[in-house]
């Protein structure tokens, strides 16, 4: 028989008494899963996309099924531009040495330049002579032997300065390159230096959501944004925002004043004429609109 | 119940969720402001014409667009009156108006969004000519809407050709407002007039010119009257005076019969010359007045500029080669104007004192000199020649834009831009 067909009043009560039990439980479980554990869509967007992150080469990897990574995705992009930037500045130092006439390098940070510059033409002989693992060992021995010398004058480097500067004024400059050139010789490094590669960025599901959501908005700003020409390039105003249900923007006001009006007056005129995507409805944002 | 309660709950969790973004644009377009000027009180022609150039005022910059209607409004009573004129597009506005005695003008800067007002003056008419009262209102207007100070209350001179049916042209004396509108003839003696400069006393407008004579060209000083005065006679060249800016000591070339020409130096009524060898031309006061910059060619033979200071009597080179000319400086920007060589062409440069660095601000074709800075510090005005043509043109550093002040049909040279003097002047 089924049990809520029970004749006995009692027993229908305890069934249904311990239903009601078994409900209230399951429901505690699920509310404290949703309020402890889910969180609901509680998360803040702090990423600000001035730039695509793709930019700078990093590989973009989603992890479908975490929702945060719990890295700070400004950091990585920060690290990434810094490591563009140093390869950029390495590649194009590099060929500036390369143009740089031996003579001319009579200074200290100059010998520097040409070490390195006699690197890499070392190293691609080297590479092209290495195919013996004796050949590596001794260079190897070699190298440990400069790294000691390089330490050795790193200690008493008053000793070297004077040096140089004996070799500045007694012997004359044609003679100072090829001293260097010997100099460089022994300073090779034959380990070859692993290119600095931009490091992957993992991304949550919700962090995408917030990116795509942060690009959708900046490009709907963008597109309303334009301020007057001829204003100084480091005007900034902040304007927090409330978007209605609508998308349109229900309240603003502004956080931080440009301190001139005819910039201030374009930002609130575009503000006006914002229709948010749907994930930035209900939600405040601060727009920081920089010149 | 206790399922469409959480399904409630979560709900009222998600929507009051403190998921602040924060996101940052930079701008990729230009566009201008629109800003209306609205009339209150008696339908009057005074104001509509001051309105009118209110309007070119503004608008010359190439950052507002002005919408200037047609329609007085008698009273604005309340703030709803105010934000019935209110549209997205156009949040601000000017309220024009004029008091009872006919003596004061008024402005008010609202913000019309909110009823609220910015900014506002009662502008009491200083002279007789209603366009210096125009522009001395866009003066007071303008540092409020972009924080730059205004520049509209200046005139500029320049010199234009007037050709003679087989006869050798003569060059007279204009003056114009800044924008080249309002031309005035200021000198029209039957010779060749050049470089005209503006002296710096605030309460006497004065230009400084050159004028071509048989035995020589002697500097003579004209006022706004037409009213003409000597000021330097010597044999030979008294060409291209220049003031500090406090207006006290002054500067001019004069080669006195030796056919080279030398800086002299007025102050506290003694004449000092400053310079030996050479060619030395182009002198400028800095900010302090205590340096003074110049062109000289006795190096090698190409002119190069320098500097000079008063006080140690001592003169540092700052060029490094090429061909220099024409220099300028504004006192506002603390940057030095002058024409270089580039291929071929003449192309002003300016040169910031602080860094030691030179900035090349015009390109393209044409000769470009004669520079002359805006006392806002942000135009400058120079003479472009292309052909067998020049004229007077300035360009906007902020922007970059670069427009003729002067019309295609004739020829003018050597601009030079006012101080803004206490009283607009204009030429009776």
């Amino acid at each position: 028989m089924l049990p809520w067909l029970h004749k006995s009043t009692r027993k229908r009560l305890i069934f249904w008494g311990k239903l009601f039990i078994f409900s209230l439980s399951t429901h505690v479980v699920g509310l404290v899963f949703i309020f402890f554990v889910y969180r609901g869509e509680n998360f803040s967007y702090n990423v600000s996309i001035n730039r695509s992150i793709t930019k700078f080469g990093a590989p973009i990897i989603l992890l479908p099924l975490a929702k945060t990574t719990g890295t700070n995705l400004n950091k990585l992009i920060n690290v990434n531009k810094q490591i563009t930037k140093n390869v950029k500045t390495k590649s194009k130092k590099v060929l500036s040495k390369k143009n740089i006439k031996p003579k001319k390098t009579t200074t200290i940070s100059k010998t520097k330049k040409k070490k390195t510059v006699s690197k890499r033409s070392k190293k691609n002989k080297v590479s092209k002579k290495e195919s013996t693992k004796k050949k590596i060992e001794q260079k190897k021995n070699k190298k440990k032997k400069v790294v000691k010398k390089n330490k050795k004058q790193n200690k008493n480097p008053v000793k070297k300065k004077s040096k140089i500067e004996k070799s500045k004024k007694v012997v004359q400059p044609g003679k100072i390159v090829k001293k260097k050139v010997v100099a460089s010789k022994k300073a090779v490094v034959p380990a070859v230096a692993k290119p600095v590669e931009p490091q992957p960025i993992y991304v949550g599901r919700q962090e995408l959501a917030a990116l795509q959501m942060q690009a959708e908005i900046e490009q709907e700003v963008l597109k309303h944004w334009s301020p007057p020409a001829g204003l100084s390039k480091e005007l900034t105003c902040s304007i927090k925002v409330l978007v209605g249900w609508d998308g349109n923007i229900k309240n603003s006001v502004i956080q931080k004043t440009s301190g001139v009006l005819i910039y201030d007056i374009s930002a609130r005129t575009a503000v006006s004429k914002l229709n948010m995507p749907k994930g930035a409805r209900g939600k405040e944002i601060n727009i920081l609109f920089n010149q | 119940m206790l399922l469409i309660f959480s399904i409630v709950l979560f709900n009222i969790h998600f929507v009051y969720s403190d998921a602040n973004m924060n996101v940052s644009v930079k701008a990729q377009k230009h566009d201008k402001v629109k800003l209306k000027i609205i009339f209150v009180g008696k339908p009057q022609k005074k104001i509509k014409k001051i309105a009118s150039i209110l309007k070119n005022d503004l608008e010359f910059s190439g950052q507002f667009e002005v919408i200037l209607p047609d329609t007085f409004y008698p009273a604005l009573k309340s703030k709803n009156d105010v934000t019935s004129l209110f549209s997205d597009d156009c949040r601000i506005g000017i309220f024009l108006s004029q008091d009872k005695g006919k003596k004061k003008i008024c402005w008010r800067l609202y913000d019309l969004e909110y009823a609220s007002m910015i900014s506002g003056l009662a502008y009491k008419q200083k002279g007789k000519d209603l366009r210096g009262w125009a522009h001395n209102i866009a003066d007071t207007i303008w540092p409020v809407l972009t924080n730059e100070p205004g520049f509209f209350s200046t005139k500029i001179s320049y010199c234009k050709e007037v050709k003679r049916s087989g006869k050798k042209s003569y060059k007279h004396i204009y003056v114009s407002d800044y924008d080249g509108s309002n031309e005035k003839l200021l000198v029209s003696t039957p010779t060749i007039n050049v470089v005209p400069r503006w002296n710096n006393d605030l309460s006497n407008p004065l230009v400084f010119y050159s004028e071509h004579t048989n035995e020589n060209v002697r500097l003579v000083v004209v006022d706004m009257n037409k009213k003409r005065k000597i000021v330097s006679n010597f044999d030979g060249l008294n060409i291209l005076s220049t003031f500090s800016p406090d207006g006290k000591k002054f500067a001019y070339c004069a080669s006195r019969g030796d056919g080279f020409c030398q800086i002299y130096y007025y102050a506290d009524g003694k004449l000092k010359k400053i310079t030996n060898k050479g060619n030395n031309f182009s002198p400028t006061f800095t900010d302090n007045g205590e340096q003074l910059y110049f062109c000289s060619d006795a190096l090698n033979g190409r002119p190069q500029i320098y500097k000079y200071d008063l006080t140690t009597q001592s003169s540092e080179k700052i060029s490094k080669g090429g061909f220099n000319v024409s220099t300028s400086f504004s006192s506002k920007k603390k940057l030095l104007a002058y024409s270089r060589m580039v291929r071929g062409t003449m192309q002003i440069f300016t040169y910031d004192p602080r860094t030691k660095l030179s900035k090349q601000v015009t390109f393209g074709k044409g000769n470009k000199e004669e520079c002359s800075w805006s006392p806002c510090g942000n135009y400058l005005l120079f003479s472009l020649e292309r052909g067998t043509k020049s004229r007077v043109a300035m360009l906007h550093l902020l922007t970059g834009r670069q427009h003729f002040v002067t019309s295609c049909k004739d020829n003018n040279y050597y601009p030079a831009w006012s101080p803004i003097y206490a009283e607009f002047p204009s030429v009776r």
